[in-house]
């Protein structure tokens, strides 16, 4: 694999919330651990589905990668320049190469702003700054264009959203992310409050424009079955940290960390015979708290096979196949 | 009606006054439990299914609200003609149910042990420490570790799980004969889902209770029910037992659902099926066919008049509305 084609490089990421008491008198009472060193890069036109349940650190990975989420530690690498290089001018510049899809279309929209000048105002905002020569002739043809693109009617440009659906709320936000030619497109749960009906248009819609326009995808989900319909390769987190790397395809057939084996077994199956022939693997507990330190593997209080060994050193993520890394003492002799 | 029937909806109709007109969110909806069935009520959002289950409990708020048609029989009486008070005294002891927000279905300034003990206290005439004995009894049983010192905490001290948990534990303490569930896991994760759904599972089969499962994912269904009645709009389009519905779908909605839902269980780079359009706004409905300006299988009659409910032929019970049908069944 040639290092070049990575467009992002993810490593060593923490992002540290502070924990703090008192009202007059403001003291550190702790650390919430949201993301606790997190690894990973995306070649160019792959799409890398990030996915855990809630609390997990997936969404703070996303906006600390956006830049929109101050890092504690660690670097990101876009087309391998280090962000936290760059001056304000330049990463403002730089911007444009990563653009973010939020996950509600009802509050990531301007109640008070017409779609089209929705679409148009990162451009707007760019040839404000002078970094971008366009005329507004050219802004708005764009923005028909990238209306057009998304499946939008023209003849919606100068609605405001309330008057459109989830769905077509959805598209807007889409092809606000895309007005600046995006390299990188970070979708943080793009469908997760759609109907069932629309979450899959939505779906398509962002596989047809990754082909079309060389797309490449950080795209955050809860969904295991979405990720996997979308993602080539898929990184499940839990507790702020990876546990698991794997293609698609890998992760659903042969899944070896236990808490992806308990995750992909409480998916429900739209399919009633398989449902009654499945062992469900049922965690015990719920999720710890992200501000608790752990000194051996953060999973071991639920993990169903944790032994000794688990409790003293918290794993590290080992390559088990081409592709395929696990954090599991369970893969890894002592 | 059969003898093991225990809540027969027929024809129920629920309107909302609103600032732009009338709207029906349920429309002429029918159908019938029987003594420890799970029923899956599946629907998208604004399909009617939660109103349509407010209506029975007549929890629906006057004005805006009014069940303006149908009957609701259980146990051969009819809810919607009761009483405040005839109902009053079913919700909890015969028909209970637990919601979607496990949060804000619990009143924050008091105790667990307290809420899941009202219930008792009301119903069975239980005793303050009785009934507190009782709720403990229900703690252990949905699985709270440490139940006798957690039954003296506030719902802030538990967790989303452990809420919708105590949701059950308060829902199943007088041991009802029916259980409405209004998404109870939409709101979870899905491991923690996982752990609610076998609880449900598991605490209705011992009691023989009938539970009604609102949802909008087919995969809960899958797993939970015996019978589905598909919602779209204010109607039921089709109603099957769990086999039929998934292996052989009628209806083209029911079919475009179980064509647009991506799966863990199979792989490929196939795309996904999506039905055209949005579900429509009750402001703005279709004529005839609610359906019909998103199915690919739209044909003039579709356009002017409401199919019927018609009866297919099978092992079990079947009714698809559907005009691509109407002729195959018996009716």
């Amino acid at each position: 694999m040639n290092t070049d084609d990575k467009l992002l490089e993810v490593s060593g990421l923490k992002v540290h919330f502070p924990i703090e008491k008192g009202i007059v008198f403001r003291r550190n009472a702790g650390w919430v651990r949201a993301v606790d060193g997190v690894d990973f890069s995306i070649r160019k036109g792959e799409a890398l589905g990030l996915v855990g349940e809630s609390g997990c650190g997936k969404s703070t990975t996303a906006m600390a990668v956006a830049q929109l989420q101050a890092r504690t530690a660690g670097t990101i690498r876009m087309a391998g320049i280090d962000l936290a290089t760059l001056s304000p001018r330049e990463l403002r510049a730089a911007r444009k190469d990563f653009q973010i899809v939020f996950q509600d279309p009802y509050s990531s929209l301007d109640p008070r702003q017409q779609a089209a000048d929705i679409i148009a105002e990162p451009l707007r905002i760019f040839v404000g700054n002078g970094l971008l020569d366009m005329s507004e002739s050219d802004i708005r043809a764009k923005t028909m264009a990238l209306m057009d693109r998304c499946g939008l009617d023209s003849s919606f440009a100068n609605r405001y959203p309330h008057e459109f659906s989830g769905g077509q709320r959805q598209r807007i936000g889409i092809a606000r992310a895309l007005a600046l030619d995006p390299r990188l497109v970070i979708a943080d749960e793009p469908v997760s409050a759609l109907d069932v009906s629309i979450q899959s248009q939505i779906l398509n819609l962002l596989k047809d424009l990754q082909k079309d326009l060389d797309l490449t995808f950080l795209f955050i989900a809860h969904d295991l079955a979405v990720i996997e319909y979308f993602c080539t390769t898929i990184a499940v987190m839990y507790l702020g940290r990876i546990v698991e790397t794997a293609s698609s395809a890998t992760l659903s057939s042969s899944p070896m960390h236990p808490y992806t084996k308990a995750l992909l077994s409480a998916v429900p199956l739209p399919d009633p015979i398989k449902e009654r022939g499945r062992r469900r693997i049922i965690l015990k507990g719920d999720v710890p708290s992200p501000s608790v330190v752990h000194k051996g593997c953060p999973f071991r209080e639920r993990c169903p096979e944790a032994m000794d060994r688990c409790a003293l050193s918290p794993p590290t993520l080992k390559p088990v196949s081409v592709g395929h890394e696990v954090s599991c003492f369970l893969y890894q002799d002592s | 009606m059969n003898n093991d029937s225990i809540l027969r909806v027929e024809g129920l109709i629920t309107e909302f006054s609103t600032d732009h007109g009338l709207v029906k969110a349920v429309d002429g909806v029918s159908f019938e439990l029987h003594r420890g069935e799970t029923l899956g009520l599946v629907g998208e959002s604004g399909s009617g299914k939660s109103v349509t289950n407010l209506s029975i409990l007549r929890l629906i708020q006057s004005p805006p609200g009014r069940i303006a048609g149908g009957k609701v029989l259980f146990d051969g009486h009819d809810l919607v003609k009761a009483t405040e008070e005839e109902v009053r005294v079913l919700r909890g002891k015969n028909i209970s149910m637990i919601f979607q927000d496990p949060l804000t279905s619990l009143n924050p300034v008091l105790r667990i042990s307290l809420q899941i003990s009202e219930a008792l206290q009301l119903h069975h005439g239980l005793g303050r420490k009785e009934a507190k004995a009782k709720a403990i009894e229900m703690l252990r049983l949905i699985g709270i570790p440490d139940p006798e010192r957690r039954a003296d905490d506030y719902p802030h001290q538990f967790s989303g799980g452990m809420r919708q948990r105590v949701m059950i534990a308060m829902a199943l303490s007088c041991k009802p004969e029916i259980l409405i569930a209004d998404e109870p896991t939409t709101a979870l994760d899905v491991t923690i889902q996982a752990q609610i759904l076998d609880l449900i599972k598991s605490l209705s089969a011992k009691d023989q209770t009938a539970v009604i499962m609102i949802t909008h994912d087919l995969g809960v269904v899958a797993g939970m029910c015996d019978y589905i009645c598909v919602m779209y709009a204010g109607r039921i389009v089709e109603k099957a037992a769990v086999d039929d519905l998934f292996y052989e779908p009628k209806h083209p909605y029911t079919r475009g659902l179980l064509d647009s839902i991506p799966r863990t269980d199979r792989t490929g780079p196939q795309r996904l099926y999506s039905i055209p359009g949005a579900p429509p706004s009750l402001y703005d409905m279709p004529e005839a066919c609610p359906f019909n300006p998103r199915c690919a299988h739209a044909m003039d009659i579709c356009r002017r008049a409401y199919p019927p409910e018609v009866e297919m032929h099978g092992s079990s019970p079947r009714t698809v509305s559907c005009w691509l049908h109407a002729r195959e069944g018996n009716a």
